[in-house]
């Protein structure tokens, strides 16, 4: 197993965020006051119950959400003052995102779902392409290129994702149970690919989990518990 | 990025919901194509009409005011020799003038001998006449069932008769008729013709009173050696106003006083039946493209509706609201550009079959039966093509654009 980074330099700061839902003419408090420092080249797991507010946490993290109150900094960059095509620029430059269900495009195959988060920033073809295949070899699928996502486990449809969070050289990568929908075994190897690539290219890496395994594998972990903070070690 | 490649294979996704959208689109368009190509042949029928079986030529040159006035005092309004002479010789310079021809009209009674009705006579010169019926209309140079007489030395009696005329008055080849009219200055004058055949004007407002008299004795009859009018045929009647102008610019200079009128101008018919049709064709086509834009708003809807999360996961990984709008327009206009691209062989298999089986008909506002063919325009089918990718893009933007501006993780969360 890899070993972690350990980093100083601050990258993420989220101060007093809170994000509320309006459900109906019901109010439901997701997440109730979150100060959180993240650093780069962290290797982060969020743990906590369900319904807690990790996933709350990750979309408001991942800037595909927005804060009810509080407020978001990114390399010092107050994120409520860009516009929706900054954000997407940023993220698109600076965040990679994993999701649980790998959410591939199902009519690219491998190599064009990776080269995708390429293209949008209009990066000549070739260039794109070419970047896609070396990463998706440092994922372990150079011999799947040219698999369609419904021809790949779920397991290497994750290695995909990864490939196409890290295809950008983001900053941080962030992931929402990017095992759950995996058995153990494959859910290690996910987990150890993404140590090792947050040791490789000290890409910070913050994750959400369920599993008990994952969490005691790892040395920097947030608990929340109902919309709130309550443990970090 | 390759929105192209991107755009087609989601229709291939989508295959059943596009083959529909694609089909509709052909639909329309072979619907309009059918009806627009329908009556450009009855507009080119009824243009041929005019321009040959109503004598009236491309352009006719009068005296200024002949057109208003030239009824009331029919003197005032006649060319002497010397200035006919002078037009003709200006016209026939153009090198843009296939043919330039002198006329005279009369009315007057025509009788039989037992019974009389009223007539209106086109005095022609037979050997300018011979051209002016072969005529190019829309690539045909035959006018179905138009006929004319020859010049006989010493004999200028022979005449062609309006179809109903000749019914009416129970009249034949060989036999004669006389017509009653009087000359420019009033004076009451008779003189006998000899029928040398009828031929249906196309027209039942004039095929019942329709004579096509021979020019020298139409100007013995009015006591004139001028004439009223001159008619030309063009070489290229497209360009028809550029030689309008030409011509009374270079009239006027030569020390004529002249208007112009064109065959559309004359043909009171024409006009009615073009516009009446064309504001049915344009109700058509505004219901046909509304039809389309439902159509591909409903497919966009669904495809959009279903790949909502993957429109969420391509916003979050760092598509901007714009890129994801362009796409479904690309999908969007590629469908319509199909369907337009279907059509055209269907319509020139319709077009084709149409020329086989040969089915005639007789259009509005004439008497005679024509071919039922479709004259498939290439510009009026740019321009529904054009039209119909626009709507495409239009309703793919329409929808596209409300998920676009959707929060990313609303998107995000369908299940499916
Ligand atoms: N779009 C939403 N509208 C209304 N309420 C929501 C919405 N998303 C989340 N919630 C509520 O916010 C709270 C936190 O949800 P969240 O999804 O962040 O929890 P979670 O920790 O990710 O749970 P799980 O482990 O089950 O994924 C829950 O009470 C949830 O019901
Ligand atoms: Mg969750």
């Amino acid at each position: 197993m890899t070993q972690e980074v350990i980093s100083t330099t601050k990258l993420i700061d989220f101060e007093g965020v809170s994000k509320t839902y309006q459900l109906g003419n019901q109010k439901v408090q997701a997440l109730k006051g979150i100060d959180l420092t993240i650093n780069s080249g962290d290797f982060m797991a969020i743990a906590g119950p369900s319904g807690s507010g990790k996933s709350t946490l990750l979309n408001l993290l991942a800037l595909i959400d927005t804060p009810t109150n509080g407020q978001i900094t990114y390399n010092d960059i107050d994120i409520s003052t860009l516009s929706d095509n900054q954000k997407t620029m940023y993220r698109n430059k600076e965040i990679g995102i994993v999701f649980q269900n790998y959410n591939l495009i199902p009519v690219l195959d491998a190599l064009e779902n990776v080269a995708f988060a390429l293209q949008v920033q209009g990066i000549p073809n070739h260039v794109c392409l070419s970047r896609a295949e070396k990463i998706l070899k440092e994922v372990g699928l150079g011999t799947h290129l040219h698999h369609r996502p419904a021809n790949l486990s779920g397991g290497q449809k994750q290695r995909v994702a990864i490939a196409r969070a890290l295809v950008t050289n983001p900053s941080v990568v962030i992931a929402d149970e990017p095992t759950a929908a995996l058995d153990s075994k494959t859910g290690m190897e996910i987990l150890d690919l993404m140590k090792e690539l947050n040791y490789t290219k000290h890409t910070t890496f913050i994750f959400s989990t369920h599993d008990n395994r994952i969490i005691n594998s790892v040395q920097h972990v947030v608990q929340i518990e109902d919309g709130l903070l309550i443990n970090q070690y | 990025m390759n929105y192209l490649q991107f755009a087609y294979r989601n229709i291939l996704r989508h295959r059943r919901r596009s083959i529909v959208t694609i089909m509709t689109v052909c639909l329309g368009f072979v619907a309009l194509g059918v009806l627009g190509g329908f009556l450009n042949n009855i507009f080119s029928r009824l243009k041929g009409q005019a321009i040959v079986a109503e004598r009236f030529g491309h352009l006719t040159f009068a005296k200024k005011g002949f057109h208003e006035n030239g009824k009331l005092e029919p003197e005032k309004y006649l060319w002497n020799a010397q200035e006919l002479a002078k037009i003709l010789s200006v016209t026939r310079k153009n090198a843009e003038i296939e043919l330039a021809t002198p006329r005279l009209r009369m009315f007057g009674v025509t009788s039989n001998g037992k019974a009389s009705t009223i007539f209106v006579t086109e005095a022609i010169v037979p050997d300018d006449d011979q051209k002016l019926i072969k005529t190019n209309v829309d690539g045909r140079t035959e006018i179905a069932g138009m006929v004319t007489f020859e010049a006989k030395k010493q004999d200028n009696s022979a005449v062609i008769v309006g179809s109903e005329l000749a019914t009416m008055l129970k009249i034949k080849k060989g036999q004669s008729l006389t017509l009653l009219t009087s000359t420019k200055d009033g004076v009451a004058n008779a003189v006998d013709v000899k029928i040398a055949g009828n031929y249906n004007t196309g027209n039942p407002a004039t095929n019942d009173k329709f004579i096509l008299s021979d020019f020298s004795l139409a100007q013995n009859l009015y006591d004139t050696d001028g004439a009223e009018r001159v008619i030309v045929t063009l070489k290229n009647p497209e360009n028809i106003d550029v030689v309008k102008t030409q011509l009374l610019e270079q009239l006027t200079s030569a020390g004529l006083q002249v208007e112009a009128k064109t065959w559309e101008e004359l043909s009171p018919s024409y006009k009615k039946v073009t516009t009446l049709f064309g504001i049915i064709f344009r109700v058509l086509t505004i219901i046909i493209s509304v039809i389309v834009l439902l159509t591909v708003l409903n497919t966009m809807q669904m495809v959009v509706s279903e790949r909502t999360k993957e429109i969420g996961t391509m916003r979050a990984i760092g598509m901007l609201k714009s890129q994801v709008i362009k796409l479904f327009c690309v999908e969007g206009l590629i469908m319509g550009i199909m369907g337009c691209l279907l059509a055209i062989p269907i319509l020139l298999a319709i077009a084709g079959i149409l020329q086989v089986i040969g089915i005639s008909f007789i259009p509005p506002v004439a008497s005679v039966a024509v071919p039922l063919v479709l004259m498939l325009k290439v510009p009026k089918l740019m321009f529904v093509f054009a039209l119909f990718s626009i709507v495409a893009i239009v309703s793919s933007f329409l929808v596209s654009r409300k998920i676009a501006n959707q929060q990313i993780v609303d998107s995000l969360i369908q299940s499916n």
